[in-house]
């Protein structure tokens, strides 16, 4: 039964949103991964790491308690603002473990999340056979993630006021379940337990359990032998763990009877207990019995009032039921009464009042189907009765069951099946022409599976076809060969890089494992689809996945930085940067020249990563010689580099551009980062040269300048830029004298940790 | 917008459509891979529909041609797609601006499940008329439609399902030829025949069961496939299953044997015990029956697993060896049962005909561990001891003819009895329910044996 939605709470701000997202989409997928691959497999450490600093992430301001609903997640009461289709996706797997608030208390190690994506990536059932997640995660110790499970008796409280019926289905749903896994009957008994403290909800709930069976398909034996379970579950159950309780609990059972329908009244008072599981001896209580003997005369009362108003009359159940409750005609004759006295206080204004009761009060007195039904017809009744009784006690499949049979044919499963079978074929078939129509079938398949975005199931196949061409000395491996090769040369890589542009990230590095798999000889076709791509993160992805083919993909980077879009030109930057080593450096250095800021960007940090020399006099020789838009760029990004081995790039700039006008700005900006970087003389000497350099003309300027390179000095730790600013200091001329003593009497500033230049 | 980047949009918009028909044909619409796809085409078409009021798209051929360019290698990677729209008569879709995702939903359902209501998500409806749904979509036409041709409505009356019967056998012997002389059996005659015998079940099980109790000694091979898809629907029925699932359920059952078309006549029809060697040819017959059926165009993907499965049992054992199973599914299991169960009923060349309640004991042979016992009890009280149709001797000596089985004990079914114990045929049959037979009155009150109908010339099957 598909639950309703859940009514849209408060947005989150944008913050916390983007924080739980981003945990979402990393805990879905890791914990698909987890359940796919070995603990050491490099997917998995991907996943890991993701999750892991997600996780940080999220603990940032501090402890994040998210509230679990059947399809959302929320933080302090607040959801998404739009749906969020990850966030989604976890608040069912975690509602599907009974997890009704998770609460990130602190950061886990991968080790710690792995250990916890175990548990949550196991089957309901597996899971509740141990204990549940929540139990599983507690007895862990770890004390980094607080787990709260669903709270039955809570959400049944809930019920009773807001009418969240879905919380209904899923207990009734545990309860099947439980009742299927004989003797498992926590928690969802000890939750009706709490319940059965109030009589009006117990009566509200077997109502449920028959609305839920009718809508089961279950015919109206198996509802009341569900009814009948149930209750004499309960009884046991409380008689078992809560004896001091029992009488109290079947006390209040006997007035929610009492608000029952006479159908349901006749089965618990009528029918024989159901039938213990196997294996079990205990007897079992005389629930009927029990209840009769607890049915007050105040509770049959009200009982028969609120029938007959509803039906308005006494139908020949709510009689039957009355002659069965209260044999005895002198005890009838005091509840009719006071039944009477009592509707007639109620509805006595009614002017059919009179009619209504009297004809009641006559067939619940006289009630006897003799005289509605000839002897024949009779005998075939109690004969039908007899064999309906019969056919329930053999026809005892459960709904539970059934389902779980039919589940075995559902479009998921038969999907898996066909894969199964593929595989099987793959592996037994030892006719080489069948083997090869058996291959064209995978191939077709994972086309197919492709095209639709099942890579978990694509990916077993191709593992198959692959290890099968791999066998280079038999005829199938040729045959499989062949296969692969058709793969490359077909659709796969379309229908990847369609999937790729909606993939999550844990689909995606499933795509880039199924292509590793396929080999270098998806290299090009993949080049030429990223040549040919225009959405962003599809370009990305299949940047990151050519990557991941090292050198063989590094050719292709020529073909890509020729490409129009510019996004591919940074994939191409991508490509250079993690394949090219040094050897990229002319192919980075001209796409320094690039027409898009973020390519010539992408290219100069390029470069500055390659972080040689070589690398350094690429960049100063660009500085030199390049174009003003180039040295532009590359003015822009070296503003913020952390690196001593730029120190001779501002030197450069320093000594060769002008700083009048405009330009101010920009070398009093290279002074300043000359000072962050430089750990060597000949910055020093140039320093030097600038504090004592002065325009009589431009006093302003002059002083703006001695200042930067005064403090530029300062930042430098070697011992001649100290002496430098004290001799500044002790004997320059006015305004530089001033500029050093300034600058001294400023704490030195902290650097940031450096790269070194290559000795 | 450039002819190159409209050819683009144009092919990634058909390959959407592709993703999103197979995405609903595997799945449930509500999962994320339906969802998604969906959400892609959405996203597709709403793009195209910026700058056009409408896209049209013509399968002509084998050729794709969406507004007026022809998609280059279409046939290659969307035969699948153009083979399922052209089987449902669809040539031509145009989508109007303002098109909705639902709409497009329930496009995408309406062509992946013809036979489903688009409003229902799972197995177990009833058959909807695909095309006029799809006339009903505001912003989305289908052009040069040819409604598919309807099954003829068998009646629930003996007689014509006796007919319907009688075809089944001959239908199901041309689909064994194709398959042996094509390589792969006509789906479509299997279908057809499928559907009719899926209606027959809803409509009179009884009767449809009491036929498949005949035994007919020349045609084996193709009433036992037609037996084994109606016990197996029967099984599937009496589950509650309905609809498309019960009807490939039913095909699949048809089909589970196909791969012995493979399988060499002299082993096939060998009167004495099968040799070590020709056992395991004959065993083959499930790897060829699952490739047989895995190739063929419509064919159920259900069918060839049942094929492939159904010689395995639950306890690990049977052929094809090498292959191992957590558990088996419900159509392989049903599928099973039937099978063994009319195998070892029918009168064969190597093997004497058993009678029912033995067979049902070897059923539960292995101390039940081959079969679902619950199945096997299902099975039990779906057909009783004695199935409907049966000719059977009462213990006072009268002979009469099973009506129904009676779940509650299958021992005790309700009869017709049509003989005196001093073999006086009688004029007006009369009925007796064996279970309610009073144990100390007269009157028969249990059945001692089975009777073969064709040693005492009659023809149980005019008495039901």
């Amino acid at each position: 039964m598909t639950p309703p939605p859940t009514p849209q709470p408060a947005p989150l701000s944008p913050d916390t949103a983007g924080r739980l997202s981003e945990f979402a989409k990393a805990c879905k997928a890791a914990t698909r991964v987890v359940s796919m691959y070995p603990p050491s497999h490099p997917t998995i450490q991907a996943a890991l790491s993701r999750i892991t600093e997600a996780g940080k992430q999220a603990v940032y301001n501090g402890p994040l308690p998210i509230t679990v609903l059947p399809d959302a997640l929320l933080v302090g009461g607040r959801g998404f603002a739009k749906p969020d289709p990850a966030a989604a996706e976890l608040a069912s797997l975690l509602h599907q473990q009974l997890i009704g608030e998770i609460t990130l208390l602190s950061t886990l190690g991968p080790d710690e999340w792995h250990g916890f994506l175990m548990l949550l990536a196991k089957s309901p059932e597996d899971a509740r056979a141990m204990g549940g997640v929540a139990h599983a995660w507690t007895t862990s110790g770890n004390k980094s993630i607080s787990l709260k499970e669903i709270d039955y008796s809570e959400v049944l409280r809930e019920r009773a006021g807001s009418g969240e019926s879905a919380s209904w289905d899923r207990i009734l749903a545990t309860l099947s379940e439980e009742q299927e896994d004989a003797g498992g009957l926590e928690p969802g008994m000890a939750g009706m337990l709490e319940m059965a403290q109030d009589s009006e909800r117990l009566a509200q709930f077997a109502e449920r359990l028959q609305a839920h069976g009718r809508a089961s398909g279950d015919d109206s034996i198996q509802q009341r032998k569900s009814l009948l379970e149930l209750m004499h579950g309960l009884a046991n159950y409380a008689a078992e763990r809560q004896p001091e309780e029992l009488d109290a609990v079947l006390n209040r059972m006997a007035g929610a009877a009492a608000q029952m329908s006479p159908d349901m009244l006749l089965t618990l008072i009528t029918d024989p207990p159901p039938l213990q599981p196997l294996g079990t001896s205990a007897p079992r209580m005389d629930l009927g019995g029990e209840l009769q003997a607890r049915l007050t005369d105040e509770m049959l009362t009200t009982f028969l009032v609120e029938n007959v108003v509803k039906d308005r009359g006494a139908s020949n159940r709510l009689a039957a039921a009355f002659q069965t409750l209260v044999p005895d005609p002198e005890r009838q004759q005091s509840i009719l009464a006071a039944a009477s006295e009592q509707a007639e206080a109620m509805f006595g204004q009614d002017p059919q009042f009179e009619s209504v009761w009297t004809s009641s009060t006559q067939m619940l007195t006289t009630y006897s189907d003799s005289q509605f039904v000839s002897d024949d017809y009779a005998s075939e009744l109690t004969s039908a009765r007899t064999l309906a009784m019969d056919v329930e006690k053999i026809g005892d499949d459960p709904p539970v069951r059934i389902r779980a049979w039919v589940s075995t044919v559902s479009d998921e499963e038969v999907r898996a099946l066909d894969q199964r079978l593929l595989l099987d074929l793959l592996n037994i078939e030892a006719r080489t022409d069948a083997w090869a129509g058996v291959l064209d079938l995978a191939v077709g398949s994972i086309d197919q599976l492709l095209l639709v975005g099942d890579l978990a199931l694509a990916a077993q196949l191709v593992d198959a076809v692959v290890g099968a061409s791999q066998k280079t000395d038999s005829v199938n491996g040729a045959y499989a060969a062949a296969g692969v090769a058709r793969m490359v040369d077909g659709s796969l890589v379309r229908h990847l890089a369609l999937f790729l542009r909606q993939a999550t990230d844990g689909e995606a590095g499933l795509a880039a494992q199924i292509c590793r798999t396929i080999g270098p000889s998806l290299v090009e076709p993949l080049a030429d689809a990223l040549a040919a791509e225009d959405n962003v993160r599809t370009v990305r992805r299949l940047r990151d996945i050519l990557i991941g083919f090292g050198t063989a993909a590094r050719q292709y980077a020529d073909e890509l930085r020729t490409s129009p879009n510019p996004a591919v030109r940074r994939a191409a930057v991508d490509l250079l940067r993690a394949l090219g080593g040094e050897a990229a450096l002319p192919d980075l250095r001209g796409l320094l020249d690039d027409r898009d800021p973020q390519v010539q960007r992408e290219a100069l940090r390029a470069i500055v990563q390659i972080g040689t020399n070589e690398a350094y006099e690429a960049l100063e020789q660009a500085l030199k010689n390049g174009k003003p838009h180039t040295r532009e760029a590359i003015l822009q990004v070296l503003g913020s580099l952390r690196d001593e081995r730029a120190a001779p790039l501002f030197v450069h700039l320093l000594s060769h551009t002008g700083y009048s006008g405009a330009l101010e700005a920009d070398y009093l900006s290279s002074i300043e980062s000359l000072g962050r970087v430089a750990n060597d003389e000949r910055s020093v000497a140039t320093l030097k040269d600038i504090l004592q350099r002065g325009e009589w003309y431009a006093p302003g300027r002059t002083a703006r300048i001695r200042t930067a390179a005064a403090r530029a000095l300062r930042a430098i730790s070697l011992p001649s830029a100290e002496r430098v600013l004290s001799e500044a200091a002790a004997g320059g001329t006015g305004g530089v004298k001033r500029a050093a003593k300034a600058a001294l009497a400023e704490p030195a500033p902290t650097r940031p940790t450096l790269r070194k230049a290559a000795q | 917008m450039d002819p190159v980047t409209r050819l683009r949009m144009a092919d990634e918009f058909m390959r959407r459509l592709g993703a999103a028909l197979r995405g609903a044909q595997l799945y449930a619409p509500s999962h994320p891979l339906v969802q998604r796809a969906l959400d892609g085409l959405n996203e597709s078409i709403t793009q195209m529909l910026t700058d056009q009021p409408s896209i049209a798209i013509g399968i002509l051929g084998q050729e794709v041609i969406v507004g007026d360019m022809p998609l280059p290698r279409a046939a290659e990677s969307m035969s699948e797609m153009i083979r399922r729209l052209k089987s449902l008569g669809i040539e031509r879709i145009v989508f109007d601006r303002g098109v909705t995702p639902e709409e497009l939903a329930t496009l995408a359902m309406t062509i992946a499940h013809p036979e489903r209501r688009p409003d229902q998500a799972g197995p177990g409806v009833e058959p909807s008329d695909p095309l006029s749904v799809l006339g009903d979509l505001p912003h989305i036409r289908v052009g040069r439609i040819q409604a598919e041709k309807k099954v003829e409505k068998s009646a629930a009356d003996v007689a014509t399902i006796r007919r319907l019967y009688a075809d089944a056998s001959n239908v199901a012997a041309s689909v064994w030829e194709m398959a042996k002389t094509e390589g792969t059996p006509d789906p479509r005659a299997a279908r057809a025949l499928v559907d009719s015998l899926a209606q027959a079940v809803s409509a009179n099980r009884t009767a449809l069961i009491a036929l498949t109790a005949l035994k007919n000694y020349d045609n084996y091979t193709f009433t036992h496939m037609v037996n084994v898809s109606i016990l197996t629907m029967s099984q599937a029925r009496a589950l509650g299953m309905d609809g498309s699932t019960l009807r490939e359920l039913g095909l699949g059952a048809l089909m589970h044997d196909i791969g012995k078309v493979r399988t060499p006549t002299e082993i096939l029809n060998k009167p004495d015990k099968l040799t070590h060697a020709e056992f395991a040819i004959m065993r083959m017959h499930v790897v060829d029956g699952a490739e047989i059926l895995r190739r063929t165009q419509e064919m159920p993907a259900i069918a060839p697993v049942i094929a492939f499965e159904h010689h395995l049992r639950l306890d690990g054992t049977g052929y094809p060896f090498g292959v191992s199973r957590a558990g088996l599914n419900l159509g392989t299991m049903l599928c099973s049962i039937a099978d063994v169960y009319d195998a070892m009923r029918s009168q064969r060349a190597y093997q004497q005909a058993f009678p029912s309640d033995r067979i049902l004991e070897v059923m539960k042979r292995s101390d039940g561990q081959q079969f679902d016992q619950h199945l096997v009890r299902r099975f039990t009280q779906l057909l009783g001891i004695y199935p409907p149709g049966n000719l059977v001797r009462l213990d006072s000596g009268a002979l009469a003819v099973v009506l129904a089985a009676h779940a509650a004990d299958p021992h005790k079914p309700r009869v017709r009895v049509i003989q005196t114990a001093t073999r006086d045929r009688l004029e007006v049959p009369f009925d007796v329910n064996l279970w309610e037979m009073p144990a100390d009155g007269a009157g028969p009150k249990s059945i001692t044996s089975p009777l073969d109908p064709a040693e005492y010339g009659i023809d149980p099957l005019s008495y039901l």
